[in-house]
């Protein structure tokens, strides 16, 4: 369980801190809110994605897929991670 | 003993179809070679067994039981694709307490041929360095079948020959199976070869039926 979760983590620290940063500085664009935030991450965690592991590292889909976690698992929990984001911030 | 077994693999690309009802099984303790010409189907299959492709019909069973997703697969077969699949910013220590048990990645950590690289990130290595250090984690993971995709690709006659003794060694508890088109470095380390050919694999007992079929030239 510990080895799974630290692979997850390999796989969306690429992902996270650079849609947070961007989605940070989008948001501050018009005046900071949580809901904008929300709103951008939903749009770019998805788009980093594709661009980090669909265009640029398509062969480390090979190394999380040894450890259980196939190329549709990984793209459904990026989907379902920026909807809950995405929800959480419209609440706040 | 533990027993891998392929069945009914066909796989269809636009008109041509590459494999067609393909059947072959892998025992712990076995060394299985596949070998082919380019664009034979080699690859493709191992990436079916793996997980990697889908194929048009295929059923995959280890012992009971039925391997249907990827997390069926996981810590039961261990794949080795032909291009380099680790993250390169994770350093190969690391990665080893990662692909192995505590037992494998102490027996790991102690081979020579990886002692070099242990502080390293495979970011910072050759091509052949991270073929090395890739296919070691793979053998060494606690998987109880092993798939090689071409594993002996770029690597030196010195290293070919260690890394032929550790799969070797692997065997003794693993199910492992070598596609690759070192012929000969196949051949000494597989209990079985078969060749690919026209979507279908063939047994062969020794280098005649490999010219038989056109997979080596008449002057060998």
């Amino acid at each position: 369980m510990i080895r799974q979760f630290t692979i997850l983590r390999i796989f969306y620290l690429k992902l996270l801190i650079p849609s947070v940063f961007i989605s940070l500085l989008l948001s501050f664009q018009g005046g900071f809110s949580a809901s904008d935030f929300g709103l951008c991450f939903l749009l770019i965690l998805p788009l980093l994605h594709y661009f980090v592991y669909e265009l640029r590292l398509k062969n480390e889909y090979a190394f999380y897929a040894h450890f259980g976690f196939s190329r549709i698992f990984l793209w459904m929990l990026t989907v379902i991670l920026s909807i809950i984001t995405n929800l959480i911030t419209t609440f706040l | 003993m533990s027993l891998l077994h392929i069945d009914s693999i066909t796989k269809t690309y636009g008109e041509k179809r590459i494999l067609q009802d393909i059947y072959i099984r892998s025992e712990t303790g076995n060394v299985t070679g596949i070998l082919g010409r380019n664009g034979s189907g080699k690859s493709t299959l191992l990436k079916i067994i793996s997980g990697q492709e889908k194929g048009d019909t295929g059923f995959i069973r280890m012992d009971d039981h039925v391997i249907r997703n990827q997390k069926d697969r996981a810590g039961r077969i261990a794949y080795l694709p032909q291009y380099s699949f680790i993250p390169k910013r994770i350093k190969i220590k690391r990665l080893i307490h990662l692909f192995c048990g505590r037992e494998n990645a102490e027996r790991l950590s102690a081979i020579g041929l990886i002692q070099p690289f242990l502080n390293e990130v495979p970011g910072n290595l050759s091509t052949g360095e991270k073929r090395i250090a890739e296919a070691l984690l793979i053998l060494y993971s606690d998987s109880r079948f092993i798939l090689l995709d071409e594993p002996f690709s770029g690597l030196s006659p010195k290293v070919t020959a260690e890394l032929q003794k550790i799969i070797k060694e692997q065997s003794t508890q693993k199910g492992i199976m070598i596609s690759d088109h070192h012929f000969q470095e196949v051949w000494d380390v597989s209990d079985h070869v078969y060749l690919m050919s026209g979507g279908s694999l063939k047994p062969v007992r020794d280098f005649g039926e490999l010219q038989k079929n056109k997979y080596l030239p008449e002057s060998i």
